[in-house]
Order: structure tokens, then C-alpha cells, then sequence
């Protein structure tokens, strides 16, 4: 670990241990704090291996801006607080979209007045709830194009709007003007999520010129794959975007939507589900893929209980280990070689109490 | 720094000030470190009747009373008796001024009736100090919980450098086998000479009879219709309702004091402490010294002890947060919560009220309530009736007392909060010019 610190044993400067700590009590030493967060040592990148480093994800933030119920608000600001506290920090804060709960002018622009405070650069996908008013319009005049990508220490980064509906017509780059309707994730007249025709061709765009050796990372609000229709656990046109995938060695996709962990392996992509700020979602009722681990039902008396944030550690080789960040819990990871397994490798810790 | 000496100092004053003791007090009779003198005490415990150990205590379902004793210690007369005598024995302290009675005072509620205690050499720390009542049903110890047991955690006070001081848990055993009295009552209690694992068994056994549950409320909810008043029983529909109280102080059948046990950052003095620079501090602290000893000196002397819970465990989540404190008896125990920041229970009553003081670890089941202050009332009332009928003149006294100051000084309420007109957290969002939009 960096940082001026002594060795664990070894007297400082020939002050004795009980000395020392006055020292420190007395708030003198409190300046040379380096690499001891408490979200440092399992995941601080090995050293001599300048390529490996760790991005966070904070997703669904569901703000309102209703003063009745600033829950939503105090959960992202706690976030913010989180990710600012990573030591050493990471790369870059993925926002991983439902930034607002009804996509709402003003709760977008708190929400992005509260992204400001991350210190790391932030990077932002869209969630349904974002556009559900204009179809994007104003988020995108906040944050712009809502597929994009960038090369970061040899990994390939793309983001795609993974929440269009279907038969929504034109591009959503270009389509202003309202998909207002049922907000309710179960509603069957919701039509369902998909990357679209013009959406697959900018991730194909994206990826054009890569070579399939290159670690590959998607990061989009809605699944990329099928497991529950009836919330929208659910993209259409899965298979055509898996197709854009298959190819490269190491994909790892990186979805929020479900407000849990999900940890999903189809060909060579992993697909992990993150926690949410705003609030936990229940198993769903069909599809949990294989590979997700059991969790504790949330605890209904802490509304903070079942939430959190997580963040990717990118190997020198590519391989991507996920952590959710728990509030209330001790944070689990789910590696990269438990993925490859098959689920035979690192398994996670047991649920103690019964699940949903 | 400055801050603590400043409020501490204040505070302290007015500790002293609202403490209206016991009507047996004489005013005059004060002992070092400002404790009521043994005797007095010791006549006071007389009085209180509690069990000599050779039954359960009255008022404790058995069941929960089996469930919480240990194996090794069950409980007995000869080591409820060595644990009453090590407990008001000034003599196990370095200079012989503190025993445990100095801040657990009989008189004082078990407590010290200050903010924070004062130990050997007259220095003073950075907790309240908690009744040793009805500590059968509270666990872990402390306030951020870093004892498992009473046994456990009866032995740290004696070599805490600011509490009672001694060099090393030897030398307390060597002060005990020079003390003519003690062998033979350890032989009696645990067949076997004074050693210091027994010093806390029989700290922990008398301090397990200490239970005080023969409150209004008992009588009431066992079917005295008339034991409560209406505004008490008004005030415990909104405890267990409206404002939540019960979620983190129930008080059922397995939870018969009114805590869950568990650690939760209510907010209390968060707007005094940047949590952030305290963990770099606390984490750099550790790394140099984690010991039992070392975790007591950072909780009671530095201000890294306001993380609470993370000193132990050095989770993110716990920082903050202190283990749920029971409810019963509330009333003669003031001052409140673990820095002894709160002097009466409408004070404590207004901090929940508003939601508890924004920080980032807030517990979830903190929230603005919305009580109008005709359901305060009612609410502080409820937590007055939570008081044994042995207490009931301390009790009436505080009362007295703590409503009084109610009336004009209310440094905890704020109405916009709790009524969620302004909300707390926007502050951290908005610049002042924003603020009207
Ligand atoms: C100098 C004052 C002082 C002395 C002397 C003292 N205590 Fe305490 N006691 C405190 C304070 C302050 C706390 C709270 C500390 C904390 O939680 O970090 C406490 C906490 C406790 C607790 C934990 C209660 C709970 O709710 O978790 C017990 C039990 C206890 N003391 C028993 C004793 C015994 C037994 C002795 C004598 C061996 C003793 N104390 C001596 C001040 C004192
Ligand atoms: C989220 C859990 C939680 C809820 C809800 C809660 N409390 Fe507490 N309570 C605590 C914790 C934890 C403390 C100690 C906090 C500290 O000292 O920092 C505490 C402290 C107290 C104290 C001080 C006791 C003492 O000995 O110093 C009283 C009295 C109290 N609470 C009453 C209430 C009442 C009345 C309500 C409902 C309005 C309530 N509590 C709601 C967790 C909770």
C-alpha cells in the first residue's frame, strides 16, 4: 500500500506505541493517512501492474426532488460519499442510469447537481426512468449522447441505451417527444426494453477495429439478456446483441434495473446485476441466472438494508472482479475465475436468513 | 478540541445543575470525583431490595433469564455478594478514590448524571456512562459494543488509564490476595484464589440482579387498565407507531428493556465530527495497536470514539453507530445518548423528531416524524412510565425537572425539519443562491 506509514511492529522514530497513539489522538498524524480506506486493501491494484485499476458503480438513484420523501436523495449523496472515500480512488464512477424516478427536468438536474461532488470523472448511462417523460430529451441535454465509448488502460468501455422500447420508432438519438405511460415495472403494456436497430449498430461502431484479445466492457441500464419479462429483466434483441459480443475474448457487462446482484454467464460475456441506492428489488419470480449467490432478504425497518454501491476490478489480463458494497452487510465479490467456472470457483458467503 | 472542552464544559455545569438526586441525598454528601459516598449508596442498594442471588430476579421471564446466563458463571449467592463488594471497592483503583460506584451511581440512576465520566486523577472521558441496570438483557457491552460478555468487559475499566487506572490486570489480582477479605469470599464464589477472570464473573453476577422492571407500563400491559395514564397510553401507540420507536427499542416478551441490540447511526452530535478524516485516523491508530486495551483508550480519550461501532469492527457502515440503548428508566438516567449531549427526553424526543442529524451513515429507519407537540408530550410521558415503581421518586423529581426546561430550552427541535418543510440534506446539494428555487 502507498502512504507514509511505518511497518506494522516497528516503533516510530523511537516512540513507543501508547505515545504514538496519543500522537495521533492528537490529530498530528491524522495528516499521513494513505491507502488505509476501508474500501482499500483487497481490491488497491497489485503493484508493478500499472494496467490493473477499478471503476465504481452507482446506480438507480430514483430521485423525485418531493421533499416529503427525500429518502432517494440522502441514499445517492451517501453514494457520493462512498465513492469519494475509495482509497485509492477509482478510475472513474460509473452512473448506471434511473438517475430519476419519472424523468423529470428538475430531479435530473439535482441529481446531476449531486454528481458533481464525485471526484473520480463520472460517466453516465441512461435508465428507462430517465426518459420515461421525453424520451430522453433532457437527459441527454444534461449528459449527452447516451451511447458512447472510450479505450481506458487497454479495455474497451462501451456504453448503449439498453432501454429503448420497442416499436418506439425513430433513433432515440434524434426522436424528441414524449413515451409517457404506466410507470410500473410490471405493466404488460410496457413493450420491452432493446438496444434497437440503430443502437446495435453503434455498439457494433464501437467495437469496430478492436482486436477480440482486448477485454471488452458494456455497460447499460437494462440486462442485455432474458430472464423476467414481466419487469423488464428483459432485452428483445439479446441474441442480435450477444452476436456483437461473441467474438471477443473477455466481455463483462455491467447493468443496473434489477436493484440486486445478478451474476449471469452466456458463451464468454458475464453479466452482473448491481445494487441500487434507492431502494432493493425482490428476486424475481422466474430467470435468476445460475450464478447469482443467495442474499439475506433485506431487513424492511432499514430502508437502507439491501442497497449500496459496487465496483469492477479490471486485471491486468482483462478479468473483471464485481463487488457490491453493501450498506448494511459486508461487501461480496464475485470474481471473474468464479464466472469462468462455472460457478465451481470463490463461492460466495451463505445467506443466513431465508431468501425471498 | 476546543469544541468538546467548551460543550463538555458547559454541559457539565448543567449536569450538575439539573441532577435533583435522591430525596435521602443530603446535598452536602459528596464523595471523590463528586460521587455520593459508598455508604450513602450502599444503604440506597439495601433499600432497592434487589436479590441476593439465590432466586431470579422478579419481573424477568424465566426463560429469558435462562437464556442469558452463562454457563460458567450461573448465578449465586457467594458471587452476587463478592461482585457487590468489588463493586463499590475504591481500593481496585491505582490511588484508591474509583471504584465502578463512582460512575455507576446507586444514587445517580447507575449512572453519573454527567455527560461524560470522571476517573482517576479527576480526568475526564468522552462517553456517558451507562445504568448498570437490567444489563442481564444487554449485549454486547459498551456503547459500540467492543466487550461480548459483562464478564468481559467488567475487567476493562480497572486498568483504563482514565478510569480506575490500575498498572495490569496482575496487579489488580496482587492488590486482591493482599486484601485480607477477598480470598476467602473468590475461594467461596469459585472455589479457587482471586484471578482476574473471576474479578468480572462476579462483577457480571451482581450486576445481572440489578433488574428493574416493575415499571407502570409492566402493570398496564399485565391488565391494570389504570396504570398508565391516557396521555401514556397515547404515548406508546405513537412509540410503537407513528414514531417508530420500536423498531430499534422494542419492548416485547425477547425484548423485555427495549433495545434490538444492534449498532445504528442515529445522527447524534453528527454535524460536530468529520467522520472522514476521524476513519484515516482511527484506521492509522489501528494499524498501530489494536489490543483490547488500545480500542478502550481510542472509544474513551480521543474523539475517534464518535465512529462507534467502526472503531471495532472497521466496517464503512458502522461508522457512527452506537449499539441501540435500552429505554427502561430513562428518566433517571439523563443526561442522553453516548456523548451525553441531550439533557432531557423532549430534547432526545426533538432529535428524532427531525429526522436525526444529516450525515451519509444515517440508519434507514431514521426518519422526520412529524409529531406535533402535543404528541411529544405524550411520547416523553410514555418513556417516564417506563420507570420501576422503586425509582418513582428520583422519577417524579426529573420530571419536575426536565420539564420545566422543556418549556424554554429546546436546543434540539427544529419544526421545519420535522415536518419536512425544509429537508436536511439539501444544504450538501444546493449553494446558498440556489436555496429559494
Ligand atoms: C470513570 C468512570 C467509570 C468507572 C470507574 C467505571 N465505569 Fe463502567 N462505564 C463508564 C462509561 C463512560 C461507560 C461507557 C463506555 C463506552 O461505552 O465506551 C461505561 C460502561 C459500562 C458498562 C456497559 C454498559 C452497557 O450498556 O453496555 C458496564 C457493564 C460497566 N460500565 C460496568 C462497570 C464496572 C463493573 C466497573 C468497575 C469495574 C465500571 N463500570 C467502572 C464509566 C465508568
Ligand atoms: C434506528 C434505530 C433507532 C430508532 C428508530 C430510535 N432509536 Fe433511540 N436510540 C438508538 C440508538 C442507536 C441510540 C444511541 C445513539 C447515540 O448515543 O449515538 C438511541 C438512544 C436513545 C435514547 C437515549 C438513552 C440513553 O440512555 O442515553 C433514548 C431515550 C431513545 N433512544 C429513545 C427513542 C425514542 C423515544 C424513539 C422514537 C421516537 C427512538 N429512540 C427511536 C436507536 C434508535
Amino acid at each position: 500500500m502507498t502512504g507514509p506509514r511505518a511497518p506494522r511492529g516497528i516503533d516510530v522514530g523511537g516512540v513507543d506505541r501508547r505515545a504514538f497513539l496519543r500522537v495521533v489522538s492528537a490529530g498530528v498524524a491524522g495528516l499521513c493517512a494513505g491507502g488505509t480506506g476501508p474500501f482499500a486493501a483487497p481490491d488497491a491494484p497489485t503493484p508493478g501492474r500499472a494496467d490493473a485499476f477499478r471503476f465504481a458503480v452507482i446506480a438507480d438513484a430514483h430521485l423525485s426532488v418531493d421533499p416529503r420523501n427525500d429518502r432517494a436523495e440522502k441514499a445517492l449523496l451517501r453514494a457520493v460519499a462512498d465513492v469519494n472515500a475509495m482509497d485509492p480512488q477509482p478510475d472513474f464512477v460509473v452512473f448506471g442510469g434511473d438517475l430519476a424516478r419519472d424523468g423529470r427536468k428538475d430531479a435530473l438536474a439535482f441529481g446531476a447537481r449531486i454528481l458533481k461532488a464525485v471526484k473520480a470523472p463520472v460517466r453516465m448511462v441512461v435508465g428507462d426512468h430517465d426518459r420515461h417523460l421525453d424520451g430522453g430529451v433532457a437527459w441527454r441535454a444534461l449528459f449527452g449522447d447516451d451511447a458512447y465509448a472510450w479505450t481506458h488502460k487497454g479495455v474497451r468501455f462501451v456504453v448503449v441505451n439498453g432501454v429503448r422500447r420497442v416499436g418506439e420508432g425513430a433513433s432515440s438519438a434524434t426522436r424528441d417527444g414524449a413515451i409517457q405511460g404506466p410507470l410500473h415495472a410490471d405493466d404488460r403494456r410496457w413493450a420491452a426494453f432493446e438496444v434497437g436497430e440503430e443502437g446495435r449498430a453503434r455498439l457494433a461502431a464501437h467495437l469496430s477495429g478492436v482486436t477480440k484479445e482486448t477485454p471488452v466492457v458494456v455497460l447499460s441500464h437494462g440486462p442485455l439478456y432474458k430472464l423476467h419479462r414481466g419487469w423488464n429483466l428483459w432485452t428483445e434483441d439479446a441474441e442480435t446483441v450477444q452476436a456483437i459480443l461473441a467474438p471477443f475474448d473477455r466481455v463483462t457487462v455491467v447493468h443496473a434495473h434489477a436493484h440486486q446482484p445478478l451474476a449471469h454467464r452466456i458463451g464468454r460475456i458475464d453479466f452482473h446485476g448491481m445494487l441500487a441506492t434507492a431502494f432493493p428489488l425482490p428476486r424475481p419470480p422466474e430467470g435468476v441466472p445460475p450464478l447469482t449467490f443467495p442474499i439475506d432478504r433485506p431487513n424492511p425497518f432499514n430502508p437502507a438494508d439491501g442497497c449500496g454501491i459496487g465496483w469492477v476490478r479490471i486485471a491486468a489480463d482483462g478479468t473483471a472482479d464485481v463487488t457490491h458494497a453493501w450498506w448494511n452487510r459486508e461487501p461480496t465479490t464475485v470474481t471473474g475465475r468464479r464466472m469462468r467456472s462455472g460457478g465451481v470457483e470463490d463461492p460466495p458467503p451463505r445467506a443466513r436468513r431465508s431468501s425471498y | 478540541m476546543t469544541f468538546f472542552r467548551g460543550t463538555f464544559g458547559a454541559l457539565a455545569v448543567f449536569a450538575t445543575s439539573v441532577w435533583f438526586g435522591l430525596p435521602s441525598t443530603p446535598q452536602d454528601a459528596v464523595g471523590p470525583h463528586g460521587a455520593t459516598p459508598i455508604d450513602v449508596q450502599e444503604r440506597r442498594l439495601d433499600a432497592l431490595r434487589i436479590g441476593d442471588g439465590s432466586a431470579m430476579p422478579p419481573g424477568v421471564d424465566p426463560e429469558m433469564w435462562k437464556i442469558h446466563q452463562p454457563e460458567d458463571n450461573a448465578i449465586d449467592p457467594a458471587r452476587v455478594a463478592l461482585g457487590r463488594k468489588l463493586f463499590f471497592d475504591a481500593r481496585l483503583s491505582r490511588d484508591a478514590s474509583v471504584s465502578c460506584a463512582t460512575c455507576h451511581d446507586v444514587v445517580r440512576g447507575f449512572g453519573d448524571a454527567r455527560p461524560a465520566s470522571e476517573g482517576i486523577d479527576g480526568q475526564v472521558g468522552r462517553r456517558n456512562a451507562p445504568p448498570t441496570m437490567n444489563l442481564f438483557a444487554v449485549a454486547p457491552a459498551f456503547w459500540d459494543g467492543r466487550s461480548a460478555t459483562l464478564e468481559v468487559q467488567a475487567i476493562q475499566p480497572l486498568v483504563n488509564p482514565i478510569e480506575m487506572g490500575m498498572p495490569s490486570h496482575d496487579a489488580v489480582v496482587a492488590k486482591l490476595k493482599d486484601i485480607p477479605e477477598y480470598p476467602p469470599l473468590f475461594r467461596a464464589a469459585y472455589g479457587r484464589d482471586p484471578n482476574i477472570a473471576d474479578t468480572g464473573r462476579a462483577l457480571a453476577a451482581f450486576q445481572r440482579m440489578l433488574v428493574f422492571l416493575g415499571a407502570p407500563f409492566d402493570r398496564w400491559r399485565g391488565g391494570a387498565a389504570d396504570a398508565m395514564s391516557e396521555s401514556e397510553r397515547r404515548g406508546f401507540a405513537l412509540y410503537e407507531g407513528k414514531a417508530r420507536c420500536a423498531t430499534c427499542h422494542p419492548l416485547n416478551a425477547s425484548h423485555p428493556v427495549g433495545t434490538d441490540n444492534l449498532f445504528h447511526n442515529t445522527g447524534v452530535s453528527a454535524d460536530k465530527r468529520d467522520f472522514e478524516k476521524l476513519v484515516r485516523k482511527v484506521l492509522l491508530a489501528l494499524d498501530y495497536g489494536n489490543s483490547t486495551a488500545d480500542v478502550d483508550h481510542l472509544a474513551l480519550a480521543t474523539d475517534m470514539g464518535e465512529l462507534g461501532r467502526f472503531v471495532v469492527t472497521k466496517r464503512r457502515h458502522d461508522i457512527g453507530a452506537f449499539r441501540t440503548p435500552q429505554v427502561r428508566n430513562v428518566a433517571v438516567t439523563a443526561p442522553y445518548m453516548h456523548d451525553g449531549s441531550m439533557a432531557t427526553l423532549w430534547d432526545v424526543v426533538d432529535h428524532y423528531n427531525k429526522g436525526g442529524i444529516d450525515n451519509p451513515f444515517l440508519d434507514g429507519g431514521i426518519e422526520a416524524l412529524a409529531l406535533s407537540e402535543a404528541e411529544i408530550d405524550d411520547l416523553v410521558a410514555f418513556l417516564f412510565a417506563l420507570t420501576d415503581d422503586r425509582l418513582a421518586g428520583p422519577k417524579s423529581k426529573a420530571r419536575e425537572a426536565q420539564y420545566e426546561r422543556s418549556r424554554t430550552v429546546r436546543p434540539f427541535r427544529d419544526v421545519d425539519a420535522a415536518s419536512r418543510r425544509r429537508s436536511g440534506f439539501a444544504s450538501r446539494v444546493f449553494d446558498e443562491k440556489d436555496a429559494g428555487k
